[in-house]
Parts: C-alpha cells; structure tokens; sequence
C-alpha cells in the first residue's frame, strides 16, 4: 500500500517545474525515511511520471478537485441521520484526512462561508468545527476564516511521551470496551489490523 | 433602412432565444425535469417525453406567433417607432413568452414527480479546497483584456490634441453623427471608461460564481472552469468590442463621419461568438458537466424542491449559499432568501445603471 505522504507529495508537487520537483521529491523522501515511516513505494521516475504525464485537464490550474479526485478526494459527507452533531462529524471527518495524509500541512482548506454554503448548513456550524480543530492544533485560522492545515504537523520529532502515553491509555480503553461488548481479542486483531491498514 | 436593421435584430434575437429554449430541456441535469428533481432518466420515459415534446412544440408555436407580429410590426408600424425607446419592449416580449411553455411543463413534471417513489435523499457533500477565480483562470491571461485596454487608451490619448473641441457622441444608421459633446478627458475617453466598467463587472461577477454552492465531484468541476474562461472571453470580447467603437468615434471625430458599417458586423460578430460560446459550452458540457458523460456524477443539486418557487427561482433563508446553479438554464441564480445575496443582486443591478447616469452625466446629453 501507498503511504500517504506519497500521495500529497505527487498532489502537491504537480505544478513544480522538473528541477524543483526533483528536490522536493528527493527531500520528502529522505525526510520520510528520517522519520522511521514506511518507503515511498514509489521509485522517483515513476513518481516523476505521474506527475508530469497525467492528462491535461488534471494538471490545468483550477483542477485541484481533479487532481485529488483520481487519488485520493478530500472531501467531506454529512450524515444527516446520524446522532453525531453536523459540527463533529466535519472535525472527525478533517482530523481523518489529516492523520491520513490527504491534507498534508500547510494546506488551505476553504472559507468557512464556502464549507457552509456546499454543505447547505449554518456559517456558525462550520466556525464551531473549524474553531475545535484549531484548539487541537490541527488546523490553523488565519484572519478569522482562512484555514490551513497546521504546519507543526510536518515537523520531523518524535512525539512527546505524553502524547504516546494518551495513544496507548485510548488503545487500552478500546481494548476493554472491545471485551466488555463480547469481543475476542482475535476479534479486535482482525478489526484493528482492517482500520490501521487502510 | 433603419426599420429594417431593428426588425432584423429582433428577428435575430428570436432564433436565438428559441434555439436556447428548444435545446434547454436537454442540457439540464439529467435528473431534473423543468426544474423538479425526478428519478434519473425519467426524460427517456413516455411521460418525460410527452412533456418535453409539448413544452418545445409550445415553444415553436410561439416563435412563429412573434414571428408574424414581427412581420406585422415592420408593415404597420410607423417609422419613428423604430426609432423610440418603445421597441425594448419587443426584445422582452420575446424572452418572457417561452416562460409561458416552461410554466406549463413545471406543472406537468411535478405531477410526474409526486407519482413516482420518493428518493433516497443525497447526502450534503463538499470538497475541502478552497475556490479562487485564479484557480480557474489563469491570472496571466488577465493582461488581455488588460492590454486591449491599454491599447485603446493609448490610441485616444495619442488623437486627443488633434480631435476638434466637440466631438460626436451617438451616430445613425448611415453614419451620420446625430449627438455631440464637448471634448473632455471623461467624454473622449468614455469608452475606455466603458471598458473598465466592463471588466471590474465581469470580473468581480465570475469571482463570485466562483464561490457558488458546489459538488465534489469533476464533472461540476469542468463545467465550473469552462464556465469560468467562458466568462473570461466574454470580457475579453466585449472590452475588444468597445475598443474597436473607440477606434471608430476617434476617427468620427477626426474626419467627420464614421462609417459604421463595419462597426456593425464586428457586433453582430461578437454577439453571435457570446451566444455561440454559450450554446457550445451547454452541448458539450451541460449544466453542472451533467452531459460529460462522466458515470454518476449527474447527481441532483441536492437542494430540496420546496426551496425553488416555480422550479427557478430558489428562495433557502437557511442556506448560506449567494449564488447556486440554475435547475433549467445554463449558470447560476441568487439564492433570494439570503439577504446577502439580495445586496448583492442590488449592487449588480444598480452599478450598469449608475454607470450609464454617470455617462450622460460626463458627456452632458
């Protein structure tokens, strides 16, 4: 399976002239591997390739729908149905995106008025979704509605402690709800392993 | 000569509106009969074709009932009729009454409509891009329009000292001049002024369409960007029109007399290329890319029936949204329940006129 980075690196590179992709592939690559992640999976000719043979129409300006369409569409669904208030199921739905590398750091995300008006909801369900990503540091609001993914999110660190002790105290209350539903552990295993590799 | 040119325009103006009218039904979403969501494909069915069948046969019965009252215009109207602001009245006539067609095929396809099952509700989608007008149009291509301003502005500039001190400022038929002003930097220079009317309009106009309630999906993505260069060579059509009416008054002003012959195919011209484009873009795209032929993306608007009055005009207080697609049209429409939207169909309305107060202002007619 292709990481995600592969995939918001050939995104995000398809309109560097050849001699700048180069860098940027090769140093995303190294910075990859730096960070303990999996291979690219993809050779630099053949990402080179992607890239720069994809049809015309994707690679025009203003096919930034496209461009994403073929790979990988962020985009976001609301359930109407759910009991899962509209505001949270944006932040589950960004913070998803994020973590899977469709929206990679420093990627503008729209206008609250643009997210509410294709959405067909209210501005201030938006602002509510928008403003509990911000408190989680996953996207950043500029002058009030302008939205980018958080840029600390491509720093090259370990995470702190904290933070992997948090993972693990949430893995082991799943592990427990798991059992308290009538789960096997074999169970769990099988559905863990159908979610992380995705 | 003159009769004739206003009855030939007319007559023009009524082959394109039927055209546009007869070929509508099929450059709509395919799940939208005149306006009304009905289950996809519903247009192949006897019943979506009986409809269809009757709104164009209505449609051409109308064309040639305006088509004779032309004819009998020309042969019983007198003269200065052609010449009084009372002809507007005809062009209007001519795009109002295919309404009457429409309106009766609405009513039909809702009646189709609430006979078949109701429909799985679509699910509220939205791409996590942001829309900017650069992303469609390629901002280097603004220097055209840019650059034909310039040029026209150069042109007159180099002409202003050798232009007599009053200048002609409407012309007849033949190429008479019939209207005159003052030289002035504002009346010499009035088309430029025109030009760059034009250009802040359309512009700001197509930024706004571009934030327009969308789907992720690459269909209403290419319909979005054709829609928007479409956009851009209007503009750029219209600036290069008013240059070349620039070129034509200087020359007036110089020599005395303006043959305006030319001036008037190279409008024909233009106008023919603006409705050309349009009917272009509907053939190969359709409303919303709905003819791309693009497999399940020809999905609804996803905006309930109840929000559209008369199946065309969309009123949602609760909807955020300025602009949404057209149901039955090539485009967009104003979204009448936001009062934002309303503000800004004032502001859209209001600056033609304005401008236009403001020229008979500069050029003192």
């Amino acid at each position: 399976m292709r990481p995600a980075s592969a995939r918001s690196i050939s995104c995000r590179s398809m309109r560097l002239p050849p001699a700048l992709f180069c860098v940027t592939i090769t140093s995303r690559a190294m910075t990859n591997r730096s960070m303990g992640g999996r291979s690219l999976g993809l050779t630099l000719p053949k990402l080179f390739y992607q890239c720069y043979n994809s049809p015309r129409e994707e690679s025009e300006p203003g096919a930034g729908i496209m461009a994403t369409e073929q790979r990988e569409p962020a985009v976001i669904r609301l359930d109407e149905a759910s009991p899962t208030p509209k505001y949270q199921q944006i932040v589950e739905q960004v913070r998803a995106l994020v973590a899977s590398g469709v929206l990679s750091p420093r990627t503008r995300l729209p206008s609250v008025r643009q997210l509410a008006a294709d959405l067909g909801i209210n501005v201030n369900t938006v602002l509510a979704a928008y403003r509990a990503l911000e408190s989680e540091g996953i996207i950043l609001l500029r002058h009030g509605a302008r939205a980018v993914v958080h840029p600390r999110l491509e720093r090259v660190t370990e995470p702190p402690v904290g933070d992997i002790e948090r993972i693990r105290a949430a893995l082991e209350r799943t592990r427990t709800d798991a059992l308290l539903l009538g789960m096997t552990l074999e169970q769990l295993r099988a559905l863990a392993a159908e979610v992380f590799g995705r | 000569m003159a009769t004739l040119l206003a009855v030939g325009i007319q007559a023009l103006v009524l082959v394109i509106i039927t055209t546009i009218s007869l070929l509508m039904p099929s450059l709509t979403r395919r799940d939208l009969l005149f306006g009304t969501t009905v289950p996809p494909n519903t247009r192949a069915t006897a019943a979506g074709r009986a409809i269809i069948r009757r709104y164009r046969t209505g449609v051409l019965l109308l064309a040639i009932l305006q088509a004779i009252g032309l004819v009998l215009l020309r042969a019983l109207a007198p003269a200065r009729f052609w010449a009084s602001i009372g002809i507007v009245v005809i062009p209007l006539v001519l795009v109002l009454l295919p309404d009457i067609p429409y309106l009766l095929a609405w009513r039909a396809s809702r009646a189709l409509a609430s006979s078949a099952p109701p429909a799985a509700p679509p699910v509220p989608s939205a791409g996590l891009h942001p829309r900017r007008y650069a992303d469609y149009v390629p901002l280097v291509w603004e220097a055209l329009p840019l650059a034909l301003i310039a040029l026209t502005a150069s042109y007159l500039a180099m002409t202003y000292a050798a232009a007599p001190a009053i200048i002609p400022t409407h012309f007849d038929a033949a190429g008479n001049p019939n209207a005159y002003a003052h030289k002035t930097v504002g009346s010499y220079f009035l088309l430029v002024w025109t030009q760059l009317f034009l250009y802040v309009l359309i512009t700001f106009l197509s930024a706004l369409t571009v934030r327009a309630k969308a789907q992720p999906t690459v269909a209403d993505e290419t319909f979005r960007r054709r829609m928007m260069r479409y956009l851009f060579g209007v503009k750029s059509l219209m600036i290069a029109l008013m240059g070349v009416l620039a070129l034509s008054v200087a020359q007036s002003a110089l020599s005395g007399h303006a043959n305006v012959n030319w001036v008037l195919w190279v409008t024909l011209g233009c106008v023919v290329l603006i409705l050309g484009g349009a009917i272009w873009i509907g053939i190969t795209t359709g409303q919303g890319g709905s003819r791309l032929g693009i497999n399940g993306q020809n999905t609804t608007d996803r905006m309930d029936d109840r929000y559209w009055k008369l199946g065309g005009i969309y009123a949602n207080p609760s909807d955020p949204a300025i602009f949404v697609e057209r149901r039955f049209g090539l485009g967009w429409t104003i979204n009448v329940g936001n009062p934002r939207a309303l503000l800004v169909l004032i502001i859209l309305l209001a600056l033609p006129f304005a401008f236009t107060a403001l020229t008979f202002v500069v050029v003192g007619r």
